[in-house]
């Protein structure tokens, strides 16, 4: 099967998203039972989330907020899966199958906005350093060093646990433009701007060795030697050619989100209750584990297939594109 | 010492005052008035200036950020807000602890991961090979407090083969430490498929192989040897993070380790505790990174000849 | 008292022990013709650990019983309310009321070796009322006579505490205080060695040093303390050898080290207590212990719309007790008054507000507010309980239109928040008797008259005259009738102007390994370590899971 990276000079001149090329590349993404597992889950999981509130408002699903005091036993402890409900209640008499289904939408909105932003912010530094190179490589890249001295989990609740509210003023006191006032709230998006933060630094070396390499491209020499301007070869030359790899960091690194986002949410310092966030649910059945386990078994499962599935989606894809990882 | 060496270090240094003045600058974000943290809710005013005077807390934050950097270079981590323990004290008591856990873990995997990757580069493409792709990723994709838990209650509690929690012999290790096996056994046994299979590929060893040598030789003292370079480092980078604290695991077996100061701190807000445990990681990572590369330089046989 | 980090604070019961028995003190073993056996380590199991046991910092109900290991002091409570002698051998009271003298008993040494003398309980009871030392119990003692001089630096030392010699210790107050003597019973009054406490100063913590059956081997914060005999105690209690005790890990995590026989004493989650209830071979080992306290969600009458009195009667007829008392955990009584029921001061002539979701929704119309409102409920993150409450508040409350967001704090950070003014305007909090009188709760928590803009316990800020009045005209009555009159009355204007919705009131379920014995409850330890033993046999050992 034909490989679609920068092979032969013709070819190559015009970018990536040709559609002689996408057809073959296709098919071979097809055949590859990895990219399928993963991508099957991912798209499954994908639409309950778009779908779980229409589901709940036309009663398919219950609602993930009711607490119902009938839906808990004489003692007022949590239903095991039984008929009426198909993965059992929380302690709250919360229906656990909603509040899967609902979660599924916190984590992968967060897991997938953390990691568009840790993809931009890395391509951005790995490209500018990359292709630059010099001090401003050295720079950067030490900047990024330092960001990798920091495990990334630590860093993650650092920065989560400091979100309580407080306003920070960005402007100076005796200026009062309070539209610079930042309000530090926990929620999704606060949550999805801690994780991405984390997460970029590890994009970054990736992204520039692939830089490096295909600035010696014979192509990328001559369009230069034709008198292209830097950002003409960054955005029609080096950019396109990134996608293989780009995308299938990409796939991986939402796995990472996702982990770290039920990491924080399990610590209590994710999106705040009663939002079903699947990390947040594991914490709350801690307590009735020995009595309920399914309060923790159910968002356990739900989390490992969906970081599965970005996994094997991102190794499929990695399988196909043929691109090398080192990191 | 020779000059590339000391150049090292002075980056590493460098790497290291910037993670500190990072994680300075976030944390001096704090809520609430740190001064009532520190002395507690029934200081008179004058403890509370006290407080303030001692932590320097009415400068502003570059002249703070200077004192905290000497206080770096003192080893003085701070003190606890919580229970005005010396955090580089708090830390190094908990170092035993997180360190055996982390060797134990780490002889754990490289025991399944070294046959299993040494197996699976030789029998490239079987069902064994995807076999353990697979399982590698599904290691990888276990959350560690879930996996943690599941296996305390299963192989501790339920059929009681292993202590439940605490840390009051060796053998209290042996579950956490098998959960993080799970976790990272499959990936590490990828990346020695991975560097063995390029290994077998060089015209290094068909040498070795043309020269008449067996399976067994060619494969353990030609092949392995160059295979594990670059395994060990990601290894030794890998140690340092899990050392940063191994959060989760230690938590949910209440082990008195590092990542359960972690995660104490954030519950009560305890800035100095958290900027030091990630302070201790960091450094741990670049000591990390300087051993290896030094230790890369000596072992790895084509850069010794290039000398 | 406050509820300190998930630790709950030590409760004082003056209750006849038939009030005892109608609550229900499951699993008193009165079958205890075994003799106790000495020997075996105890192994207990806590949540947090304390910046120090010294007693006069220390004072929740994990810390006094462990307190009461290492530290003793000259009475004690028998097995009931009564008070006898301890390493005092004998004590009388003055007819006027104001002077106490004590003999100390021979022979009794600290756990260094030296005898303990009446200079050491000057010495001590002078280090609670020492300004540098701002230990939790000085209010207790500012009766004693120049206790205030001393406590504000104008004298060097009390005038009211003298030890005319080595064995004899004299209190005197400035008036008579009825309550006094159970002062003297608290740990504040436990003995320090003086020239032990004046060596080490601020590093006393991790010198501990005092005249009880135990002494300190061991402390790694917040890891474990590690207690071993104190060979120079000769009372004859103290039957184990050791006490283990291990910090951190959660009640899941410490219920499934009981079963397996790695702990011995823990307090049960709410899921375990259901567990070994339905399961006839763990039942015994639940020890359901009494405590007086409330938990209760309070408004802070400062902040709209908690200003108006229809809004905070609406938000009792939301709020649905009896659920909120289950969530927290199904042994809990539900709440519907100020004061617990262990107190003597029972109330029949309180307004009750049942759950009523309609009357609710009247009162917020009448009061202006058809369409509800939006509100901060404020809670301690580390408080498993209160979090399930203020879960189950935001719906209850969202029924009736209110909108509720939930703002988690740490302790710390929640008691600045709702003890100063207009922070807070409503929240999750709880209080636990400090000792039997009604002034502990009505005057500390809803006393006007003591309402300061920060470290302000009455974190509703409310203020009525007329009950401010009552308060106070109890407090300085010496009858107690009168004093059940005054209070009562206080207690009903306060349930009228509903500035709190009582939730419920705290049992604790505590769960023993089946080795263990003599774990009867206390009505005011709550327990006593000092009597528990361990069946050292060996089909004893676990009972599995």
């Amino acid at each position: 099967m034909p490989k679609p990276t920068g092979i032969s000079l013709p070819m190559a001149r015009k970018s990536v998203n040709c559609g002689c090329m996408l057809k073959p590349l296709f098919r071979a993404l097809f055949a590859n039972r990895l990219f399928l597992a993963g991508g099957g889950i991912v798209v499954l999981f994908a639409l309950l989330a778009l779908a779980a509130p229409a589901l709940s408002h036309a009663h398919i699903l219950r609602e993930p907020f009711k607490q119902d005091q009938k839906a808990l036993d004489t003692e007022g402890m949590p239903l095991g899966p039984e008929r009426g409900y198909w993965l059992g209640t929380d302690n709250l008499g919360r229906d656990v199958l909603a509040r899967v289904v609902h979660g599924a939408r916190v984590s992968l909105t967060v897991g997938t906005a953390a990691m568009v932003m840790a993809t931009v912010i890395g391509v951005a530094v790995g490209v500018l350093a990359g292709f630059y190179g010099g001090k401003l490589d050295l720079g950067l890249m030490r900047f990024t060093e330092m960001m990798m001295t920091i495990p990334p989990i630590l860093l993650a609740i650092a920065l989560a646990s400091l979100m309580d509210g407080k306003i920070i003023h960005l402007h100076p006191a005796s200026v009062h433009w309070h539209f610079l006032d930042v309000e530090l709230r926990r929620g999704m998006v606060s949550l999805f701007l801690v994780i991405g933060f984390v997460c970029w630094p590890g994009m970054v070396r990736v992204i520039r060795a692939q830089v490096l390499a295909l600035k010696e491209r014979e192509y990328v020499q001559a369009a230069r030697v034709l008198g292209a301007s830097n950002l003409r070869l960054i955005f029609r030359h080096i950019m396109p050619n990134l996608l293989p790899i780009v995308i299938v960091t990409a796939a991986m690194s939402t796995a990472n989100t996702i982990l770290l986002e039920a990491g924080l949410g399990y610590l209590g310092i994710g999106v705040p209750p009663p939002a079903p966030s699947w990390g947040a649910m594991i914490s709350d059945g801690q307590a009735y584990f020995t009595l309920s386990p399914h309060m923790v078994i159910v968002p356990g499962v739900a989390i490992c297939l969906t970081v599965l599935a970005f996994n094997l989606l991102g190794q499929g894809l990695q399988d196909v594109l043929d691109v090398q990882q080192k990191r | 010492m020779p000059l590339r060496l000391l150049n090292r270090l002075f980056w590493s240094v460098v790497t290291l005052l910037g993670t500190a003045t990072l994680i300075f600058l976030l944390t001096s974000v704090v809520p609430g008035d740190v001064a009532r943290i520190i002395a507690g809710p029934k200081a008179t005013p004058e403890v509370l200036q006290q407080v303030r005077q001692r932590y320097h807390l009415d400068q502003p934050v570059p002249v703070r950020l200077i004192h905290y950097y000497g206080q770096l270079a003192r080893g003085d981590l701070g003190h606890s807000f919580v229970t005005d323990q010396p955090v580089a004290q708090a830390i190094l008591t908990r170092l035993p602890c997180t360190a055996a856990l982390c060797a134990t873990a780490v002889v754990m995997w490289m025991l399944v991961a070294i046959p299993a990757g040494v197996l699976t580069a030789k029998y490239r493409g079987s069902w064994f090979d995807r076999a353990i792709l697979v399982l590698a990723t599904i290691g990888l994709s276990l959350p560690a407090f879930w996996l943690a838990r599941m296996l305390q209650y299963s192989m501790g509690y339920k059929l009681g083969w292993f202590p439940v929690a605490g840390f009051r012999s060796f053998g209290h290790l042996l579950l956490p430490a098998a959960t993080l096996a799970v976790l990272y056994a499959g990936y590490y046994a990828r990346l020695i498929h991975t560097s063995m299979a390029e290994v077998l590929d060089t015209a290094y060893v068909r040498a070795a192989r043309a020269k008449g040598q067996s399976e067994t030789a060619v494969l353990f003292r030609h092949a392995f040897r160059n295979a594990l370079i670059p395994v060990v480092t990601i290894l030794g980078m890998d140690i340092a993070a899990l050392l940063g604290g191994v959060l989760f695991t230690e938590s949910v077996f209440a082990l008195p380790g590092i990542g359960t100061l972690a995660v104490q701190s954030v519950f009560n807000l305890d800035v100095p505790v958290i900027m030091g445990t990630v302070m201790f990681s960091a450094t741990m990572i670049v000591a990390a990174n300087l051993l290896v590369d030094v230790l890369y330089r000596r072992i790895d046989p084509r850069i010794k000849a290039a000398h | 008292m406050r509820i300190p980090k998930g630790l709950r604070p030590l409760r004082r019961i003056l209750v006849v022990l038939a009030v005892l028995a109608a609550y229900g003190v499951a699993g008193a073993e009165s079958t205890e013709s075994v003799k106790p056996q000495r020997g075996g380590t105890l192994q207990l199991g806590l949540p947090v650990d304390w910046r120090s046991l010294d007693p006069a910092v220390a004072f929740d109900a994990d810390s006094v019983p462990l307190q009461k290991l290492l530290f003793r002091g000259l009475i004690d409570f028998d097995d009931g309310i009564g008070l006898v002698p301890d390493q005092a051998s004998d004590w009388n009271i003055s007819p006027d009321g104001k002077v106490y003298t004590f003999h100390l008993r021979p022979g009794v040494r600290f756990s260094n070796g030296r005898e303990v003398e009446a200079e050491d309980y000057v010495f001590s009871f002078e280090r609670i009322l020492d300004p540098k030392v701002s230990s939790t119990g000085q209010t207790y003692f500012l009766g004693i006579l120049g206790a205030s001089e001393f406590n504000q630096g104008k004298a060097a030392h009390v005038s009211g505490l003298r030890a005319p010699d080595h064995r004899t210790f004299i209190i005197e107050l400035k008036e008579p205080q009825f309550t006094f003597r159970y002062v003297l019973a608290m740990n504040f009054a436990d003995v320090l060695p003086r020239d032990v406490v004046q060596q080490y100063g601020e590093n006393f913590q991790y010198h501990l040093t005092g005249s009880g059956p135990y002494r300190i081997k061991e402390w790694r914060r917040n890891i474990g303390y590690h207690f071993e005999r104190n060979p120079y105690y000769t009372g004859a209690d103290g039957y184990v050898d050791a006490v283990d005790i291990m910090i951190g890990g959660d009640r899941t995590l410490m219920g499934m080290m009981l079963q397996r026989g790695e702990l011995d004493w823990i307090t049960g989650g709410v899921a375990d207590y259901v567990r070994f209830s339905r399961d006839p071979k763990l039942r015994s080992w639940i020890e359901l212990v009494n405590t007086a306290n409330t938990d209760y969600f309070f408004m802070n009458t400062e902040i709209k719309p908690f200003d108006n009195v229809q809004v905070r009667r609406a938000m009792n007829y939301a709020i649905n007790s009896e659920r909120m008392a289950r969530l927290a955990g199904i042994y809990n009584l539900p709440s519907h008054e100020i004061l617990p029921p262990s107190m003597p001061w029972s109330n029949p002539g309180l307004p009750r507000y049942d759950y009523n979701p309609e009357k609710a929704r009247a009162l917020l119309r009448e009061a202006g507010y058809p369409n509800g409102f939006k509100t901060q409920l404020w809670y301690i993150l580390s408080r498993e309980d209160d979090a399930r409450m203020a879960q189950g508040i935001q719906q209850d409350l969202s029924e009736v239109g209110v909108q509720v967001e939930l703002k988690q704090a740490s302790y710390i950070a929640f008691q600045l928040k709702a003890e100063a003014r207009h922070q807070v305007p409503c929240g999750v909090w709880g209080w636990m008797e400090d000792y039997p009188d009604a002034s502990d709760f009505l005057d500390v928590l809803l006393n006007g008259e003591r309402i300061t803009d920060t470290d302000c316990n009455n974190s509703s800020f409310y203020n009525n005259p007329e009950v401010n009045r009552l308060i106070d005209q109890g407090n300085a009555s010496n009858e107690a009738g009168e004093r059940t009159r005054l209070y009562r009355e206080a207690e009903r204007l306060i349930m009228t102007d509903a500035p709190w919705v009582p939730i419920l009131h705290e049992r604790i379920p505590m769960l023993k390994s089946p080795r263990l014995h003599g774990t009867t409850p206390h009505p005011v330890w709550l327990w006593r370590y000092q009597y528990m033993w361990l069946d050292q046999s060996a089909n004893s050992r676990k009972a599995g899971g």
